[in-house]
């Protein structure tokens, strides 16, 4: 999508943002719900500023950050490779696919409790976890996107004499990327909705830890404002990965689902 | 006459489309096939019976890796107690857990979690279904809803549900509501992202065959919108039943004292470790029975992939 043509379809969306946030304004003055557990709009962004300010939300968006970077590295160095193989060598597939189904099927959420164990409360068993959640969706993603190349290509560049290696850099990645590409988007969506479980569950710091924290604590606006933040942290990273991935992907349409 | 004769040479795969879309569209109105529910019906029992064989093999050839990974299970922590590699507290073998998971099944601990959570998860669920399918059909239906509503749908679907979890507890409580209505949020999106999608892309043609023989409206969403947006809306429904077991597992473990979420957090934090594990596997069998479910009902709509 052009940037004209983004920026249009913003504009024509801006309506239906205002009106939410005049709602937002309106509806605790109206005294419906309790207006100390639903601050209207206003405070929320006087609170929003505030901890922008005292540098409390850049503290905790860093260590957030942080964790999920090093997840999403890991996942990225571990799970291509084993994509390819698996979407490479079906005997290889056939004997994996069950246990990684099995595994796939099992909500991260319920390993946590494994990876605290084994790794501690630290810093490494929250980047296990999102390495854990990212993987599946890279994986799985590489493996099709590998076993769908078309033969049409490989044999052509077979019938060329390329070696094992050009082939691989020069047609299987090439082909396989968009699918890759796909995987990865997905896997930053669930990342970041892994990262906050695993903040409110087993943190000191972080977005999720501040949300769960100014819950508890009772600071309402605060906890409305890192609302706003993750929602758009969670905005940001899906509209940059969809600029990426049109940039790299510019020889071929992608269809640019939102 | 020979201008209908000229269109058939120069569309025959046009033509055979809208032949073919109305008498899917109306089976009542169809000559050519006299009993085409009945053909239906074979075709599907055939697919039916073709995908069941083909798990049944893919079963038996990936029972050798499930097999090795139980066996790695049972040796690697009884090695790691004989040599002194790790501690296997963390990971008692296999068949210690089984023995747990066994015995939580024979006590109704497991049922009486199991049915809490599947409460949850399952009201959470049918309310999204209820709540996002129709409005995906308005937004899918009337593009000025769709431009009106799509950036604030977009930002509310970035927000991860488990975000939201506080605010519901605050307006909701800390009972039942809230977890459902979490549930409810989390799994909402997909169904409702893929309806509007499976709407919008409805064959034009589709539409207009059926208009051109005087459908009235509720007849071409009935027999037209719905039956071609279903494959779409179902591939919503299904990762929406994946993420409700994942949203469902978080809101157990963060603020609730019953349900399989709970039954695993709980057992880590008092060091019941088998039990933990036992947990584990028994939601590990949930997500893919509730997998498996998604992709036999799914496979009841065989006409769609075939046609």
């Amino acid at each position: 999508m052009s940037t004209k043509a983004s920026f249009k379809k913003f504009a024509q969306g801006l309506p239906g943002i205002l009106t939410f946030l005049a709602l937002w304004e309106i509806v605790p003055h109206l005294g419906i719900f309790n207006p100390t557990y639903l601050p209207p709009f206003s405070k929320v962004a006087v609170a929003l500023w505030e901890i922008i300010l005292d540098g409390t939300l850049f503290t905790h968006i860093a260590i957030s950050l942080e964790r999920s970077l090093s997840g999403f590295g890991l996942a990225l160095v571990f799970s291509i490779p084993l994509g390819f193989l698996l979407g490479w060598y079906p005997r290889f597939e056939h004997f994996l696919d069950p246990l990684l189904q099995i595994f796939r099927q099992t909500s991260v959420l319920a390993l946590f409790p494994v990876f605290i164990l084994v790794f501690g409360i630290g810093e490494f068993s929250k980047i296990f976890l999102i390495f854990w959640a990212v993987q599946w969706p890279i994986l799985l993603n590489t493996a099709l996107g590998v076993k769908e190349v078309d033969p049409l290509l490989v044999k052509a560049a077979r019938s060329m004499n390329t070696t094992t290696w050009q082939l691989f850099s020069k047609v299987i990645f090439p082909a396989a990327f968009p699918s890759i590409f796909l995987g990865i988007r997905l896997a930053a969506t669930y990342s970041i909705l892994v990262l906050i479980a695993a903040e409110m569950i087993g943190a000191r710091s972080g977005l999720g830890f501040l949300l769960f924290d100014s819950e508890q604590l009772f600071k309402v606006p605060t906890m409305f404002a890192s609302i706003v933040t993750m929602a758009l942290l969670g905005l940001g990273l899906n509209y940059g990965l969809l600029a990426i991935g049109n940039r790299i992907n510019s020889w071929k349409t992608v269809e640019a689902e939102g | 006459m020979s201008s209908s004769s000229t269109i058939v040479q120069e569309q025959p795969a046009a033509l055979l489309r809208i032949q073919r879309a109305t008498r899917q569209a109306f089976p009542s109105t169809s000559v050519i096939a006299p009993h085409p529910a009945l053909a239906l019906a074979l075709a599907r029992i055939g697919g039916f019976g073709n995908a069941l064989g083909g798990r049944l093999l893919k079963i038996i050839k990936g029972l050798p890796c499930i097999l090795l990974f139980l066996a790695a299970w049972e040796v690697v922590p009884r090695l790691a107690t004989e040599f002194d590699l790790f501690d296997a507290t963390f990971l008692p073998p296999f068949s210690t857990v089984i023995a747990t998971f066994w015995g939580i099944v024979c006590d109704g601990t497991l049922f009486k979690h199991a049915a809490i959570s599947f409460e949850r998860s399952a009201a959470g669920f049918l309310l999204a279904n209820a709540v996002a399918i129709p409005l995906g059909i308005l937004i899918g239906w009337f593009p000025a809803v769709e431009r009106f509503c799509d950036p604030i749908l977009q930002t509310f679907r970035q927000t991860a549900a488990m975000a939201l979890f506080p605010v519901f507890i605050l307006l909701f409580g800390i009972g039942e509501p809230s977890k459902v209505i979490l549930i409810y949020w989390g799994a909402q999106w997909p169904i409702l992202l893929s309806t509007v999608t499976g709407v919008k892309t409805v064959d034009p043609l589709l539409l207009k065959a059926a208009r051109s023989m005087n459908a009235s409206t509720l007849q071409i969403f009935f027999k037209v919108v719905l039956p071609s947006a279903f494959p779409s809306i179902f591939t919503g429904i299904r990762l929406a039943a994946t993420s409700s077991i994942l949203i469902l597992i978080a809101a157990e473990m963060i603020g609730a004292n019953q349900g399989l979420g709970y039954l695993v957090y709980d057992s880590q934090t008092r060091f019941e470790i088998p039990l933990m594990y036992a947990g584990i596997i028994s939601l590990s069998l949930l997500g893919l029975a509730v997998n498996y479910a998604m992709v036999a009902i799914d496979n009841l709509n065989s006409w769609n992939k075939k046609a």
